[in-house]
């Protein structure tokens, strides 16, 4: 689900970037290393313009300046239950592993409708219920959330397909 | 038995003492011998019906203490407690005997044998029997009343007798029951203080059974003299806990003392302990014993080879007392044994004294091995149930079972506690080729075993057995095998109730987290629920990225994340010394070994202990591709052909990438390839390209002026010295302000030939300065160190100050800025080399290549437009420049300025005009607009028209710029942006620079946002 948040930054400058690009600096920072970026419970999709830097204060014995940088980002954060689209990245014969935005999931064969079966031997490999549902590498696909794990900087997922209205997507 | 026992026999039966002892003497003889025809008739019918009863009775009660005191009694060794049994059932009868109305039937059971004996006498005293008669005369009143009693007795008719028979004995049978009864049934039958006591005497440990048979003995010792024994029963519990104790059943402790007496390993020393009447039953309670079921895991007990193996019930015999198991051989076929040896030999040897049994290790039976490797002891069995029956070694195999009768008391039904791995023997193997456990039989074996310990508070659980069924709460609190939990759903919610914990079992839902605490060899690996079917727990586990299947017993709700190898001092992905030559990174950490991906893509499994240490990461190492591009660490490279596959490369040695793609699975999407199987697909290293420059270190183009030089050598001049042949003028020494022409050069050196004298001279270098033949300009060209001067003077300058600039604009000097594409084609393809010639080329600036180099590198191209700077009016650039200054503020263009200010590359500056760092803009384009154009005016437009065309390359100029700077911070190059454009043509209003200025700013189209 997306929320807007208000978050906070704490970024640091080298004195060689003192001058009257200081604020240029500080956002392409805060852009460069936040956006995109996940926090394990979410992920930073984009940061809105409006940001707020506060003074710099000089950090004792480096001559760096600190920088707390308060601003609001469209943020990511996956729920149990939650119904996702995602990209397949790999079939295997225990499921498949799809990409939801910066979520890895993993979708295991028994949260696979019964009627899709997996083909070792078509190439590349697949899940297919022989008629209109092939799910491959690339394949879009409608999944929904079983459980989630938070790493450091990642999440991964175990995802079920095994309910209506879930599977793949037609393009 | 002696003559006296009779005699006493006699007393008791005729207890009157009214004969005295001389009469009684005299009168026995013959009576007894009377006693003795009279009862020939009579007795045979009367002890075989006694007989038959007692004997009757004696199985009876026999039976019932079985069924009552030890059901499952019948693995114990019978003649261990039928020993002593037999005796004190004998006993008791004759205690009964004593008391109960039917002693005279019990005791001619005892007569019948002593009148063998009494036969014997009466016949050794034949003779006297005449005598008797009379004797018999005088008192055979009571002979007469016998007689006539059993008259009476002979003529009931059978039924009657049978009748009374019977309710004799199971009269005496309840008296019997009622006075002493052990563990039974009925509370009654508990023993009571009235009971005689018992006794626990220590003994030597394993000499038990020797002893109750002593007893036995002397037991039957004392009775056959007629002793009164004293002592009721004598047993021994074998090898359990009670080892090393005897039990004695007596009335009196004088009794058990005096029966133990003389007793070899009794331990009489020791004080004997009265067994409390209450816990007298327990020392007859045996254990239950799980019943075997077919089906149903045991562990094995008895033959060594198999000890502590897992096994299947096949099928437990009728008899109760052996079943057939399932066992997984152990079996070497013939390896390790003399073939030659006769059969017996191989027995002999075994059974050599503290032999060890060596055993193989547990793999199913196979046919082939068998029979290519001991033939002789195969045989083919027949085809049971569809599969292939075996005969090897006197033993049966089916499926590669082996099929062993054994006696149940080899078995162990309890705490079997079935590993996964030992059960993958039995898995099945289903159509589709997956491997399903029969896990229904190992949850029957395993839940058993179940302790509390396997809950913790918190653990979600579900009663699945008992009226509670269904019930699902959260584990309180473990006290023992009781566990408290409070109820989460239903009408009972937030009770808490209490459940033993083989009716409880743990409730995951699909998507817990879970790690596995217990059972398997998974221990501690964690993973996400996928599957749940009953008890089996399948989840997908992180760190082999595979589904693993457990029972949820052994599985805990997880909060961290995997602690497999926690404690190793190796982590998954480092890269490892296996041995000098290879090296490896790191897949799999267990607990005690390593999985390692080697150089040559092979898989080792290795203890932490062979390996040499962990190789570090070296971020500077760099390795060429395909193509001859380089790769660094962090770059993402892909095979182009084979598989291929791409990743990021984690280590790169010795032209040995280990690259970790997100797509492959297998060995966590590690792989090893060749640095040149793969093209790399970053133009500059990923990393760096992504993250810009960082704002905690120095800025860049702050340190890049410090070290660019170094970053840049000066080039080596190679061929003709551009020198010779010029006009020069000396500027010092003797012949200072001479005019001349340099003919050679040496070193340092030149030789000038002047003008005035027609001599050659020979000059340092620096003492000249290059004239122009034409205007007599001086040119300072510097000699051998013209790349720092040369171009400063020259026309040339230009295009060297935009070739040695626009490097540094484009980042070419400094990686970190990453400008795109700029420094590649100037790397690899030497273009730079024409940029440098491009300023000896001062000639040439057309010509020489430099400009092919310019054409290729659009960026450069563009800032040929910025020569047109230099030429341009007055350095329109001037006023330009003063946005250049503002450049100069601004940070991005000051890094580039901070290029254009080293002047150590771009000499035209450095010598053109030291100052220009410090000094306003303005001066500079002074010192280049005056003569440029002055010079040139001529050739200049033509040239640059011609440079023009190309420069709409110009686009590029923008194009590494976007690269650093584009998406983060537009706004800054904005400005910029506009500094070439808006100058440009104001300056160059007609020329085609202004287009081709233009061209740059508009034609930003890589990156609209540059605009």
């Amino acid at each position: 689900m997306f929320f807007l948040k208000e978050l906070e930054k704490t970024i640091q400058l080298h004195p060689s970037y003192f001058g009257p690009l200081i604020r240029k600096h500080i956002h392409r920072e805060l852009l460069l290393k936040e956006e995109g970026s996940s926090t394990g419970s979410y992920t930073i999709v984009t940061i809105l313009d409006t940001f707020d830097i506060s003074d710099g204060i000089v950090v004792p014995g480096s001559g760096a300046a600190e920088y707390t940088v308060h601003y609001k980002a469209i943020v990511w954060k996956p729920y149990k239950n939650e119904v996702v689209d995602g990209v397949v990245t790999s079939v295997v014969r225990t499921g498949f592993f799809v990409d939801v935005g910066s979520l890895k999931a993993f979708v295991s064969s028994s949260m696979i409708p019964s009627s899709i079966t997996f083909d070792p031997n078509a190439t590349p490999q697949h899940w297919t219920d022989n008629g209109d549902q092939t799910i491959e590498k690339g394949t879009n696909v409608r999944i929904k959330i079983k459980g989630l794990r938070h790493e450091v900087d990642q999440m991964f997922a175990i995802c079920t397909m095994k309910e209506d209205y879930l599977g793949p997507l037609t393009a | 038995m002696s003559h006296s026992d009779s005699g006493s026999d006699n007393d008791d039966f005729n207890p009157q003492p009214e004969v005295d002892e001389q009469d009684d003497q005299d009168v026995q003889q013959p009576r007894a011998g009377a006693d003795v025809e009279d009862e020939e008739e009579n007795a045979p019918r009367k002890t075989s019906g006694q007989v038959d009863g007692a004997n009757d009775d004696d199985e009876e009660e026999d039976d019932d203490e079985d069924e009552e005191e030890d059901e499952d009694e019948d693995e114990e060794d019978e003649d261990e407690d039928e020993a002593p049994r037999p005796h004190k059932r004998r006993r008791k009868l004759r205690r009964n005997v004593f008391i109960d109305a039917e002693a005279e039937v019990d005791d001619e059971d005892e007569e019948e044998e002593d009148e063998g004996d009494d036969a014997e006498v009466v016949d050794e005293v034949h003779p006297d029997d005449y005598l008797e008669p009379q004797a018999a005369d005088l008192d055979d009143r009571r002979h007469r009343e016998l007689d006539r009693q059993r008259q009476m007795e002979s003529s009931k008719d059978a039924e009657q007798l049978a009748a009374e028979f019977n309710e004799r004995y199971t009269r005496r049978n309840q008296i019997q029951r009622g006075g002493r009864g052990a563990a039974g049934a009925l509370p009654l039958e508990l023993p009571t203080v009235n009971d005689p006591s018992i006794w626990r005497v220590k003994c030597k440990q394993g000499k038990e059974r020797e002893i109750i048979l002593n007893i036995t003995k002397r037991i039957d010792q004392y009775r056959r003299v007629g002793q009164n024994v004293g002592v009721y029963s004598a047993f021994e519990r074998g090898a359990t806990i009670m080892a090393g104790n005897i039990y004695v059943e007596a009335d009196r402790k004088q009794d058990m003392l005096d029966m133990l007496a003389h007793i070899s390993h009794v331990y009489l020393g020791t004080p004997q302990l009265a067994i409390e009447v209450k816990e007298r039953p327990d020392l007859l309670r045996k254990r239950k014993r799980t019943p075997l079921e077919p089906g149903m895991f045991v562990r094995m007990v008895k033959p060594a080879l198999y000890r502590g193996d897992l096994a299947k019930v096949y099928e437990v015999h009728g008899n109760g007392l052996e079943c057939t198991v399932q066992l997984v051989p152990r079996l070497n076929y013939g390896m390790g044994e003399d073939a030659n040896a006769r059969p017996g030999d191989a027995m002999k040897r075994k059974r050599a004294p503290f032999a060890r049994v060596e055993r193989p290790p547990q793999r199913l039976f196979n046919e082939a091995e068998a029979r290519k490797k001991d033939m002789r002891n195969l045989s083919s069995a027949g085809t049971v149930r569809g599969s292939k029956m075996f005969h090897y070694k006197n033993e049966d195999y089916q499926n590669g079972f082996l099929l062993k009768d054994v006696k149940i008391r080899d078995v162990n039904p309890d705490d079997v506690n079935p590993r996964m791995e030992e059960m993958q023997f039995w898995s099945i193997t289903s159509e589709d080729g997956t491997e399903t456990l029969d896990l229904a039989s190992v949850q029957a074996a395993q839940k058993a075993a179940q302790k509390g310990a396997s809950f913790a508070r918190g653990d979600k659980v579900e009663i699945y057995e008992g009226e509670q069924k269904g019930i699902r709460g959260t584990t309180v609190s473990v006290t023992g095998d009781i566990i408290t939990l409070e109820v989460s759903e239903g009408e009972l919610k937030g009770r808490r109730i209490d459940a033993p914990v083989k009716t409880l079992r743990k409730l995951f839902l699909e998507g817990d987290h879970v790690k596995v605490i217990s059972g398997t060899k998974h221990v501690d690996e964690v993973g996400m629920v996928t599957k749940i079917r009953g008890d089996r727990v399948t989840f997908y586990c992180d760190s082999i990225q595979d589904e693993i299947t457990v029972l949820s017993r052994d599985l805990k709700l997880a909060a961290d994340s995997a602690t497999v190898g926690a404690d190793s001092k190796y982590a998954l992905h480092d890269l490892v010394q296996i041995d000098a030559s290879t090296v490896g990174c790191v897949i799999r950490v267990d607990r005690e070994v390593l999985r390692i991906l080697d150089q040559q893509g092979d898989v080792r499994t290795m203890l932490q202990s062979q390996i040499q240490g962990v190789v570090g990461k070296n971020r500077n190492a760099v390795a060429t591709d395909r193509d001859g591009s380089e790769i660094r660490i962090d770059d993402t490279v892909k095979e182009p052909n084979g598989e291929g596959r791409q990743g990021r490369v984690l280590y790169i040695h010795r032209g040995t990438l280990f690259v970790q793609s997100k797509d492959i699975l297998e060995h966590g999407g590690v792989f090893a390839v060749r640095s040149n199987n793969v093209t790399t697909l970053a133009a500059k290293s990923g990393r760096e390209q992504a993250a810009g420059p960082d704002l905690g270190k120095m800025n860049p183009a702050i340190q890049g002026a410090g070290n660019s030089t170094a970053a840049m050598p000066p080039p080596r001049i190679f061929g003709r010295d551009k020198l010779i042949g010029k006009t020069v003028v000396i500027k010092r020494g003797p012949q200072k302000g001479l005019l001349g022409i340099v003919k050679d050069t040496s070193g340092n050196d030149a030789k000038v030939e002047l003008h005035t004298k027609g001599k050659h001279v020979q000059v340092s270098k620096d003492w000249l300065a290059i004239k122009d033949p034409i205007t007599g300009e001086a040119i300072d060209i510097g000699g051998s160190k013209f790349p720092n001067r040369s171009r400063g003077g020259y026309s040339g300058v230009q295009p060297s100050f935009n070739g040695g600039r626009t490097p540094a604009w484009g980042g070419a000097n400094r990686p970190s800025w990453g400008g795109a594409g700029g420094r590649t084609p100037g790397w690899g393809a030497g273009a730079r080399t024409p940029a440098w010639g491009g300023d000896g080329s001062r000639t040439a600036y057309g010509g020489d290549g430099g400009r092919t180099a310019y054409g290729g590198d659009g960026g450069r191209t563009a800032y040929g437009g910025a020569t047109a700077y230099g030429g341009a009016t007055a350095y329109g650039g001037a006023t330009s420049y003063g946005g250049a200054t503002s450049y100069g503020s601004n940070d991005g263009s000051r890094t580039s300025y901070g290029g254009f200010n080293a002047g150590g590359r771009t000499p035209a500056w450095g010598s053109g005009n030291a100052t220009l760092g410090t000094k306003a803009s303005a001066p500079t384009p002074g010192a280049y607009n005056a003569p440029t154009p002055g010079a040139y005016a001529a050739p200049t437009p033509g040239g640059y028209g011609a440079y023009s065309a190309p420069t709409p390359g110009g686009a590029p100029m923008d194009a590494p710029t976007p690269g650093n700077f584009a998406a983060p911070t537009p706004g800054g190059y904005g400005g910029y942006a506009a500094t070439p454009a808006a100058p440009t043509p104001g300056a160059w209003p007609d020329t085609p620079w202004g287009g081709a200025a233009e061209t740059p700013a508009a034609g930003g189209d890589e990156d609209p946002r540059y605009d």
